[in-house]
């Protein structure tokens, strides 16, 4: 699977989770690695936080990536709405978003 | 390790407290390590002899490669003015230290030499791992310092493995294992733990490290012959583990790129090319981890596993 490059769009917005350049991923039968050579750290994640990561392009809000998952598990919105705020907050701890 | 780069030819800078007590003849060790050359200029028969044990670069059919970088380094032994033995180390024309005895100069040498090395080996992925190959297949095992995988990948040697390195992994873009020419070096624990259940050749040398415990080097067990490197085909993330029953359990293919990278010595300097080629590793390998407490049971354990799966 060829790694992806995440493309420059200009500004990114704080509302907006944006994954940062200095993070190659890769995914590896079905978990995606994600390689940070700024802290020289790996991160695992499983099919559903790489989904997330995905979204993580400066296009989608937070409110807009719950919406993407919680399309095919409306019934369990608020369980995905906790997930998702929690997971793209570790995301920013770990600097692995665009500040 | 150091950060200093290598320069020009080294010789021994005078100063009224350092002046050579006797000019005494110097001999030259060129050591290759692949495509990296260290050139070594010393006044000390002994360190000219302990360098040609630890690196050992005239094994019969290790491969070699075209040398693209250089580095010389000096081990200058003296007496300062009021007679006490001194012996330094210089990378280039730097003095990097001044130290009492060939054994310590041996030690910090040592580390010069590998740190220089790995700095030049850039078109190589580099991971801090024992490394053979077990019929034609490579081994890999990415274990920090003191996790015992210098005693492992040495049984291992003893067992019929083909020895490529006890400390240094190196991948070619092909993801072919290439051998690292520096003989094994043993910790008290590891020495004593092959003693009770190997028949241990004598130590080549015997020499502190940087800590002052001693380290036992050991000749080369069977190498890896042969051109192009051991194709990977086995990641083993080795767990030592007092008390332990050996026991080998399948490892998530990105957990073992995870292993992988966090073990590499220069993967910031291959980015992403870099974690799609540990990446490619995994996905051509078995990949376990191997906890154990017996060494003898864990090389049992692993050449059964190769033996089984036909490699």
């Amino acid at each position: 699977m060829a790694i992806s490059v995440s493309e420059s769009r200009g500004s990114p917005s704080a509302s907006m989770p944006w994954r940062a350049e200095h993070v190659a991923e890769r995914l590896v039968e079905g978990e995606m690695v994600l390689y940070d050579s700024a802290h020289q750290r790996v991160h695992i994640l499983n099919p559903t936080a790489a989904f997330i990561w995905q979204l993580c392009d400066g296009d989608h809000t937070p409110a807009a990536i719950v919406d993407t998952l919680a399309a095919r598990y409306p019934e369990h919105r608020s369980a995905i709405e906790a997930d998702v705020l929690g997971l793209l907050e570790a995301f920013r701890s770990a600097g692995i978003l665009r500040p | 390790m150091s950060g200093r780069d290598p320069g020009a030819t080294s010789t021994a800078p005078t100063t009224p407290r350092s002046r050579p007590f006797a000019a005494t003849a110097r001999d030259a060790v060129t050591i290759d390590l692949l495509s990296f050359t260290a050139h070594v200029v010393s006044n000390s028969p002994a360190v000219c002899r302990d360098l040609t044990l630890l690196y050992p670069t005239a094994v019969p059919g290790w491969p070699t490669l075209k040398a693209e970088t250089l580095a010389r380094f000096g081990v200058l032994e003296s007496r300062d003015e009021r007679g006490c033995r001194m012996v330094q180390v210089s990378v280039g024309e730097t003095v990097v230290a001044r130290v009492g005895s060939a054994a310590e100069a041996i030690s910090l040498l040592e580390s010069e030499i590998d740190a220089a090395a790995i700095r030049a080996l850039a078109r190589f992925v580099l991971v801090h791992a024992g490394a053979l190959a077990v019929g034609s297949s490579g081994v890999v095992l990415p274990a920090t310092s003191g996790g015992g995988k210098s005693t492992l990948v040495t049984a291992l040697g003893l067992a019929g493995g083909r020895y490529l390195s006890d400390e240094l992994a190196v991948i070619d873009p092909a993801i072919a294992l290439w051998p690292f020419p520096k003989a094994p070096r043993l910790r008290d624990g590891g020495w004593a733990a092959l003693q009770a259940s190997f028949d241990l050749p004598p130590p080549s040398v015997v020499a502190p490290g940087l800590d002052g415990a001693p380290r036992y080097y050991l000749p080369v067990p069977r190498p890896f012959p042969g051109e192009g490197g051991a194709a990977v085909r086995y990641v083993v993330v080795p767990r030592r583990a007092p008390g332990a029953t050996t026991r080998l359990e399948p490892l998530a293919k990105a957990h073992a790129v995870a292993a992988l990278a966090e073990h590499s010595l220069n993967l910031p300097r291959h980015g992403r090319a870099g974690i799609e080629l540990l990446a490619r590793v995994a996905e051509s390998a078995a990949c376990y981890t191997l906890t154990y407490a017996d060494v003898a049971e864990a090389v049992d354990v692993l050449l059964r596993l190769v033996a089984e799966s036909g490699a």
